[in-house]
């Protein structure tokens, strides 16, 4: 009986007398074709033209942001604030009624749909941010000793004149339209203030 | 990353609308054109963006800042898209191929030529084509997105890229 290592003998010696088989001239042809077309592809693939989506996109993916919106109902005043708006329409409506020489007036008004808890949550935001920011003011006013609070006064004063700048950037938005140069001020600013306001509320709790 | 894009970041951390919006503007038309590339549909490729943005703002508290914001928008945009399509794909060579010489292409072909013929592909050989070629992912990295083996994403590309010098050439002619 033949050793397994005589075996593997034979058939190393019989591999190196395998047959060998010549490829399809068409082969190399092909190749060159594949070869050729990498290098023209290449260069052209930045010229693929860009493709622009649908100017609806964004109104989609506000909505989803929000949350879905149902259908708006009209949110009842508190009796306070009502009475204020009723104290100021009756202010309104006198102040023309005694200018009567002057040109035609009308009083245009309407109701606001919006959604209740969406209202809320907005407050609250808006509330925290006010808070936050007469908490500030009254720590302010509170100081009187320039020396022992000076990197407060100084964020303070930095402070002011980005609250300035974000009123004044609202107007320009109002009068000139959301211009991405305008926008990108506006997100600046925002940022700005939200880090300052911390710093301070964080120096006032400490 | 520049002082701008660090801004939008932060901004939208605070979910301040207009730094999500102008990150939107920003990358919206590289981020639809990848999408559909992949998908090769109009409406799927919105659907994909869509739910790619949500996720964007989202997560984007979660972001490491060790790639560009748009590099992990794109990561996000391309899983939403393959998702949409992966039913679709047919990774069988088809009878186009199996002629035995692809005509040579002359260099005179347009960007809108080449869009046309890379659309008119397979989803499959489209998608390993755009994921590799165009976008410059690598087969292991295609071949874990779609989850085939690195020899099939390989083998779809060599296909695709003949059938493309194919159609190319008859859109040429």
């Amino acid at each position: 009986m033949k050793r397994q290592g005589d075996i593997n003998e034979q058939v190393r010696k019989a591999m190196k007398g395998f047959p060998e088989f010549e490829p399809d001239q068409k082969l190399w042809t092909d190749i060159e074709s594949q070869l050729d077309f990498a290098e023209t592809l290449a260069p052209k693939l930045k010229d693929l033209p860009d493709i622009h989506p649908d100017d609806q996109l964004w109104n989609r993916l506000d909505d989803q942001l929000i949350g879905s919106r149902p259908k708006g109902k009209v949110v009842r005043l508190r009796f306070g604030i009502s009475m204020a708006a009723a104290v100021a329409l009756i202010l309104a409506v006198k102040f023309f009624a005694i200018d009567a020489t002057g040109p035609e007036q009308s009083i245009v008004y309407s109701e606001e749909y919006v959604q209740e808890d969406e209202l809320e949550e907005l407050a609250e935001l808006d509330n925290q941010a006010e808070n936050a920011l007469t908490l500030i003011e009254e720590r302010f006013a509170d100081y009187t000793d320039l020396e022992d609070n000076e990197e407060f006064f100084e964020l303070k004063t930095q402070l002011d004149q980005v609250l300035v700048e974000e009123e004044s950037i609202k107007e320009e938005i109002s009068a000139f339209g959301r211009s991405p140069e305008l926008i990108k001020a506006q997100i600046k600013i925002e940022n700005l203030k939200s880090e300052l306001t911390k710093l301070l509320i964080n120096m006032i709790m400490a | 990353m520049d002082q701008e894009e660090l801004e939008l970041i932060q901004g939208c951390r605070k979910n301040h609308r207009t730094a999500q919006r102008s990150v939107y503007e920003k990358y919206k038309v590289a981020m639809y054109t990848i999408s559909f590339r992949i998908t090769g549909d109009r409406d799927e490729s919105h659907d994909a963006l869509q739910e790619a943005f949500i996720e964007v703002f989202r997560d984007i508290k979660d972001f490491k800042m060790q790639s560009t914001l748009g590099a992990w928008i794109k990561t996000i945009v391309v899983r939403k898209s393959l998702r949409r399509i992966k039913g679709r794909f047919d990774f069988e060579p088809v009878d186009e191929l199996n002629a035995q010489n692809t005509p040579s292409v002359e260099n005179d072909f347009t960007g809108q030529e080449l869009h046309t013929a890379i659309m008119s592909l397979p989803d499959g050989y489209r998608t390993i084509f755009m994921l590799v070629e165009v976008e410059g992912y690598k087969h292991r990295e295609v071949s874990q997105m779609i989850g085939i083996s690195e020899g099939t994403s390989k083998s779809q590309l060599y296909h695709a890229k003949k059938m493309l010098q194919s159609r190319l050439k008859m859109l040429i002619k």
